[in-house]
C-alpha cells in the first residue's frame, strides 16, 4: 500500500467503512455469484512490455505444470501466491499470434516476423498489423467504454505507470488505448502523473467532516476553472478564425479537449461523487521524481493500482487500460534485480530468473489490485472482485524463432501468456487453462465478454471457453 | 560558393552508388534553392511553412522560470513527453491530447499556487501594492505588464478587461491574490502562450507567405536563441517598431542576436541544440558522472563558439577537455589542477574534441555495451546527415546476433552476410572505428567477454578516409562538406520545429553555408539565419 494512500477518510455521507474481506481460503476455482442486477461492471486491460523466457529456454518460469486448479506458481507468477490470489486469478497458458514471413499474406490478428513494431497493434486492438508500428482499431477499454462507460465521471481511463521513454530507441510503443474519433482512430496519450490522475478521478471530493466553508472554497474553484476555461475557450475560437487551415485543425483538436474538461468540471459534485460502499477519499499522492531511466516506478504502479482501484470502488469509472510498460521497454531494472539493465535488454541476456523476476514485478502490482479488489464489498455485500474482468497480457512469449523454425526466441509470440481475473459475467476463477494456438486477444474477448461487450474483439472472435464455464 | 553546397560531394557519390544512404530532406531537397547558374532564388522559396508550435517541456520551464521565478520545471510532471526527432521541438509530432490539456491545466494551478506561497516573487510580478481585494488599478496594472510577457504581446483593451473581471472572484474571496491566480490560471492555458502563434502581416503578392510582426519575430529569435519567452528589452524593441509602422531590419535583429548570445541563456541553448542533435540530452548514467559530462562538453562549447569566437569545428579537434577531478579519473587521464575541475591536455591519448566526451560516446550504447552498428548509424545520421533505409523486410532485426564466438567482433559479422553487407558496410565500420571507447567514454582494449579489439578498432568512414578512435575521426570530420551541411540544416530544422525538413530547409541551410567556408562560426552561423532576409518570414501551411 502506497504510504500516500494509507490514511484515508470515508467519503461524506457514507455510514462504514469498508472492511477487508479475510482472504478467501477456498483452494477450488471460485465460482462468482451470479450477476447481481445493479452493481456494474468493470474493465481493465493491462499489459507489460516485455516476453517470458529469454534465449535458448525452453520453458518459462510463467505456465503452471499443473492444469485447472491448485496450479502451481513459477518464479513469473510468483507474486499470486504471495497475494494469495491463486484462487482468483487464472492463467491461460499456451497463446500463439500467428506470424508469417513478410512477403506472404498476414492471417486475421497476425503479424510479420518483425517482432516489437508487430506484436501491439494484435494486442491491443485485435486486428493484424499489416504496418509497422500501427494500430488500426479501436483498443479493448475503448470498446467496453462505449458499452458500459459513458455514464460515468470517467468514461475510460488511459494510463501509464513508465513515467518516459527513457531513450531514443525502441518500438515507441508508448500508447496502448485508441478510440474512433471525427478525426478517425486516435491514439489516447496515457495519463502518467499520479497528481493528475489523482485529480480527474477525485475532482470535487470531499471529506465527509468538510464544513460549509470548505464546500463554499471548493465551489468557488470550481466556478473560478469555469471561468477561466471559458475565457481560454473563446479567446481559443476567436484565434482559430485568423490561422490557416491546418493551423485551425490543430487548435480545434485543442479546443475540443478544453471543451471536454470544461464539461467534466461543470458535471462536478462538490463534496461527493462516489457511491460505492468501498469507496474512500485518498490524499493526494506525492509526485515521485522523473529520473532519465527510472522514475520509481514501483512506487507509481502501486499508486496507480490504488487509484484504479478507488475508481472502481466509487463507480467512478467502469474501463479502463493501464500500461505498466512501454513495448520493447527500456526502463531500468536495477530497482529489482539489483544491476542497471533495461527490461528490453534483460529479455536479451540469458538469464531466466532475472527476467521472470521482471515478468513477476508486472504480476505483483496486478495480483496487488486483484487483491484489492477482492477485499472491497459492495452494497449487496460480494466482493468488488466478483463484478470486474481484468486481463494481463505481454508482448511475447517464446518459442521457436518464426522465421527458421529453429531454436528458442524471447522475441517469439509463441508460448504467450495472459492473466485473467475477476468474476464478472459469472466467470470462472483461478484456473490455469492450456488453451494451445488460442490467440492471446482471446482471452481479452472473453474479459469484454464477461461484462457484456459480445461484439468480437477486432478480427478476434474467439474466447476462452473454460473461464466461462 | 552557391555550386559548392549544391553539388554531390565525393562521399555522397560514393553512397548514392551503393544504393544505401541518402541526405536529410533528399527527395526534391535540392531543387529549390534556385537555379544551375547560382542565380540567387527569389525569397519566397526559401521561405519556411510553419505551423503552430506548443512550448516543449524544456521550452514551458525555461519560460516559468524567466516569467515568474519558478526554477522548479515542473512541466514534465504534468505534461506528455515530447518526442525527440531529434530535437523535441517538432510541432509536427505534437497532439492535442485530453492528458495535455488536462496537464496544461493542472500545470497552471501548480505553478500559480507556488508564486503565490512566496510572497517575494509574488510582489514582484504583481508589481504593485493591493489597496484591497478589487483593486482594479491594481489588477488592471498586474494584467497589462505579467499578460504582455505571458502572451509575448500587449493585451488588447479588451482583453485587459476580461483578465481584469476575473477579480471578481477576488472580491468574492476577499482577497486580492485569488484574482491574481485565477489571472495565471487563465494566461498560462491561454492558447497564445501554450503556442506560439504566428500571424503576421500577408504580403500582398498572394504568394501565402506572411511578414512576421515585430513581436512575432522577437520570439523566435528568443526561443531560437535561448529557448525562452522574449523580456522586456526586447518586447519593448518590438513595442517601438510597431508603434512606428515598421519592421525590424536585418542590422536591429543582428544587434539584438548578438545581445542575446552574451546572455548566460545563450550559451544554455549552445548546448541544447548539440545535446539534442548528437544524442546526449539524456545520459543514463550516475547523476554526478552525467553533470560531470555535461559539464565537460558545456565549457569546450562555449570556449568554442563564445571564448575563442573560432571555427565551429575546432570542436572536434579540441587537444584539451574540461574535468573534473572525478571525470579525469573515469576517463584515466591526468587530474586538472584544480579540485574545481580545468582544462586538462589530451596529450597522446589518442582523444580529441568532443567526439572523445562521455556525452557523444552515448550513442550507439545497446544493452550493457556499444553497438557499432548503433554507433556508425549516429555517426552518418547525426554528424552527416544521412538517410539510412531500414533493413529489409524479411530480416529481423529484433533477432540477437548468434555466434559460437563469445567476441563481438565474430557475433556482428552476422551483419555482414549478403543481403546485409551493402548497406552495413556504409556504417559499421565508423562504429568499429570508436569501439575503444565504452557507453561511458572510458577508453578499453578488450571487449566485455574479453577478447582483444586490437585491429577491429581501425574504423573507416566510407568516401572519407579510415580513422582509429574518435580523435582521428573528428580529424576526419572536421574539414567535411557533408558535416558542415548537416550543422545548417539541424540547425534549421530546430528553428523551423520540423523534424522532416522541408526542400525550402534544406536550400535556406545551404544558402546559408554558401558565404562561410569550412572555418565558418558558429555565432555567425547564427546571426546570419536570425538576419536573413526569410527568418522574418512563414509560408502558410495547406
Amino acid at each position: 500500500m502506497s504510504p500516500k494512500l494509507h490514511r484515508r477518510t470515508v467519503l461524506r455521507g457514507l455510514a462504514g467503512i469498508a472492511l477487508a474481506l479475510p482472504a478467501l481460503e477456498a483452494m477450488a476455482p471460485k465460482r462468482a455469484r451470479a450477476d447481481v442486477p445493479g452493481i456494474p461492471k468493470r474493465f481493465l486491460a493491462t499489459f507489460g512490455g516485455m516476453s517470458l523466457a529469454t534465449n535458448g529456454e525452453v520453458e518459462d518460469q510463467v505456465a503452471p505444470d499443473v492444469i485447472g486448479t491448485d496450479y502451481d506458481c513459477k518464479l513469473g507468477i510468483a507474486p499470486l501466491a504471495t497475494a494469495g490470489v491463486t484462487d482468483v486469478v487464472s492463467v491461460v497458458s499456451g497463446l500463439v499470434i500467428p506470424a508469417v514471413p513478410v512477403d506472404q499474406p498476414i492471417p486475421p490478428a497476425g503479424r510479420t516476423v518483425m517482432f516489437h513494431s508487430q506484436c501491439f497493434g494484435t494486442l491491443f486492438s485485435g486486428t493484424r498489423t499489416e504496418v509497422m508500428k500501427a494500430v488500426t482499431a479501436p483498443s479493448s477499454d475503448q470498446r467496453v467504454a462505449e458499452v458500459i462507460g459513458t455514464d460515468n465521471k470517467i468514461p475510460c481511463m488511459a494510463y501509464r505507470v513508465q513515467a518516459g521513454h527513457y531513450g531514443d530507441g525502441g518500438s515507441r510503443c508508448d500508447v496502448m488505448s485508441y478510440k474512433n474519433t471525427d478525426q478517425g482512430l486516435t491514439p489516447v496519450t496515457p495519463k502518467v502523473s499520479p497528481g493528475l490522475i489523482f485529480q480527474e478521478l477525485f475532482d470535487g471530493f470531499l471529506p465527509p467532516d468538510a464544513d460549509p466553508a470548505a464546500l463554499a472554497a471548493a465551489e468557488l474553484v470550481r466556478q473560478r476553472r469555469l471561468s477561466v476555461l471559458d475565457l481560454v475557450g473563446a479567446k481559443t475560437e476567436k484565434l482559430m478564425s485568423q490561422l490557416g487551415s491546418a493551423d485551425r485543425m490543430r487548435m480545434e483538436q485543442h479546443l475540443d479537449q478544453i471543451r471536454d474538461l470544461e464539461t467534466r468540471i461543470t458535471n462536478l459534485t462538490i463534496g461527493g461523487g462516489g457511491n460505492g460502499a468501498g469507496c474512500v477519499l485518498p490524499e493526494a499522492p506525492n509526485e515521485p521524481g522523473l529520473g532519465v531511466a527510472y522514475s520509481d516506478e514501483d512506487l507509481r504502479a502501486e499508486i496507480l493500482c490504488d487509484l484504479i482501484h478507488l475508481a472502481f470502488a466509487c463507480d467512478l469509472s467502469r474501463a479502463g487500460s493501464l500500461m505498466f510498460t512501454e513495448a520493447q521497454s527500456s526502463m531500468d531494472m536495477q530497482f529489482l534485480v539489483g544491476y542497471s539493465r533495461s527490461l528490453h535488454d534483460i529479455s536479451h541476456h540469458d538469464n531466466l530468473e532475472d527476467l521472470s523476476r521482471c515478468v513477476g514485478w508486472h504480476v505483483k502490482h496486478f495480483a496487488r489490485l486483484v487483491s484489492k479488489l477482492r477485499d472491497t464489498q459492495e452494497i449487496d455485500g460480494s466482493s468488488l472482485l466478483d463484478h470486474c474482468a481484468l486481463t494481463l497480457c505481454f508482448e511475447g512469449g517464446h518459442g521457436p524463432d518464426p522465421q527458421t523454425g529453429e531454436g528458442w526466441d524471447t522475441h517469439s509470440t509463441e508460448n504467450m501468456a495472459v492473466l485473467f481475473a475477476g468474476g464478472a459475467g459469472g466467470m470462472t476463477q483461478g484456473r490455469h487453462v492450456r488453451a494451445l494456438g488460442k490467440h492471446p486477444s482471446a482471452v481479452i474477448n472473453t474479459a469484454m465478454r464477461a461484462v457484456g461487450v459480445d461484439t468480437g474483439f477486432g478480427e478476434v472472435t474467439d474466447w476462452i471457453p473454460e473461464l466461462e464455464t | 560558393m552557391q555550386d559548392r553546397s549544391l553539388s554531390m560531394t565525393a562521399l555522397t557519390t560514393v553512397l548514392v552508388a551503393a544504393g544505401c544512404i541518402g541526405h536529410i530532406g533528399d527527395r526534391d531537397a535540392f531543387d529549390g534553392s534556385g537555379s544551375e547558374d547560382g542565380t540567387p532564388p527569389p525569397p519566397a522559396d526559401l521561405v519556411a511553412s510553419a505551423g503552430l508550435r506548443r512550448l516543449s517541456i524544456h521550452e514551458y520551464d525555461n519560460t516559468i522560470r524567466d516569467l515568474l521565478g519558478d526554477d522548479t520545471r515542473p512541466a514534465a510532471t504534468y505534461l506528455p513527453e515530447d518526442a525527440r526527432t531529434p530535437f523535441d521541438n517538432d510541432y509536427t509530432k505534437q497532439t492535442a491530447s485530453a492528458a495535455l490539456v488536462d496537464g496544461a491545466e493542472a500545470l497552471a494551478m501548480d505553478v500559480a499556487a507556488r508564486l503565490l506561497a512566496d510572497p517575494a516573487r509574488r510582489d514582484a510580478v504583481v508589481g504593485c501594492t493591493p489597496s484591497g481585494p478589487e483593486d482594479s488599478a491594481c489588477a488592471t496594472s498586474f494584467v497589462e505588464s505579467f499578460g504582455r510577457r505571458a502572451l509575448r504581446r500587449p493585451l488588447t483593451d479588451e482583453e485587459v478587461a476580461s483578465y481584469v473581471g476575473l477579480f471578481g472572484f477576488a472580491g468574492q474571496a476577499g482577497d486580492f491574490y485569488v484574482g491574481v491566480e485565477t489571472t495565471l490560471w487563465a494566461l498560462l492555458q491561454d492558447p497564445e502562450f501554450l503556442y506560439r502563434v504566428e500571424i503576421g502581416r500577408p504580403a500582398t503578392d498572394g504568394s501565402g507567405v506572411v511578414r512576421l510582426d515585430n513581436f512575432e519575430l522577437v520570439s523566435r529569435m528568443s526561443y531560437l536563441l535561448w529557448g525562452s519567452a522574449p523580456d522586456d528589452r526586447l518586447l519593448d524593441t518590438a513595442e517601438e517598431a510597431e508603434i512606428a509602422s515598421r519592421d525590424l531590419d536585418a542590422e536591429e535583429v543582428r544587434t539584438l542576436a548578438v545581445e542575446m548570445l552574451a546572455d548566460p541563456r545563450g550559451a544554455e541553448q549552445l548546448y541544447r541544440f548539440h545535446a539534442l542533435w548528437l544524442g546526449f540530452d539524456e545520459l543514463p548514467h550516475d547523476p554526478a558522472l552525467a553533470a560531470d559530462m555535461r559539464l565537460e562538453t558545456a565549457a569546450l562549447l562555449e570556449r568554442v563558439v563564445f571564448e575563442d569566437a573560432g571555427p565551429w569545428n575546432d570542436i572536434l579537434l579540441a587537444e584539451e577537455t574540461f574535468l573534473t577531478p572525478s571525470l579525469a579519473e573515469h576517463y584515466g587521464l591526468p587530474p586538472p589542477a584544480s579540485a574545481e575541475g580545468g582544462w586538462v591536455p589530451y596529450g597522446t591519448s589518442g582523444r580529441r574534441g568532443l567526439l572523445s566526451h562521455g556525452t557523444f560516446l552515448v550513442n550507439g550504447g545497446k544493452f550493457e555495451d556499444t553497438s557499432p552498428v548503433f554507433r556508425g548509424l549516429a555517426v552518418r545520421q547525426r554528424l552527416l546527415c544521412q538517410t539510412i533505409p531500414p533493413p529489409p523486410a524479411n530480416v529481423n532485426i529484433d533477432d540477437a546476433l548468434m555466434s559460437e564466438s563469445p567476441c563481438k567482433w565474430d557475433q556482428y559479422l552476422a551483419t555482414l552476410q549478403d543481403g546485409c553487407i551493402g548497406c552495413h558496410s556504409q556504417f559499421n565500420p565508423a562504429g568499429w572505428g570508436l569501439e575503444e571507447y565504452d557507453k561511458q567514454g572510458r577508453f578499453r582494449t578488450a571487449d566485455p567477454a574479453g577478447c582483444e579489439i586490437g585491429e577491429h578498432a581501425n574504423g573507416e568512414v566510407p568516401g572519407l578516409g579510415s580513422f582509429r578512435g574518435p580523435g582521428e575521426l573528428g580529424a576526419l570530420l572536421a574539414p567535411s562538406d557533408d558535416l558542415l551541411h548537416c550543422l545548417g540544416t539541424q540547425l534549421v530544422r530546430f528553428a523551423t520545429g520540423r523534424g522532416e525538413p522541408a526542400p525550402e530547409d534544406v536550400a535556406l541551410a545551404a544558402a546559408l553555408l554558401a558565404d562561410r567556408g569550412a572555418d565558418l562560426r558558429f555565432d555567425e552561423l547564427l546571426l546570419d539565419l536570425v538576419s536573413s532576409p526569410t527568418f522574418a518570414f512563414r509560408k502558410l501551411e495547406e
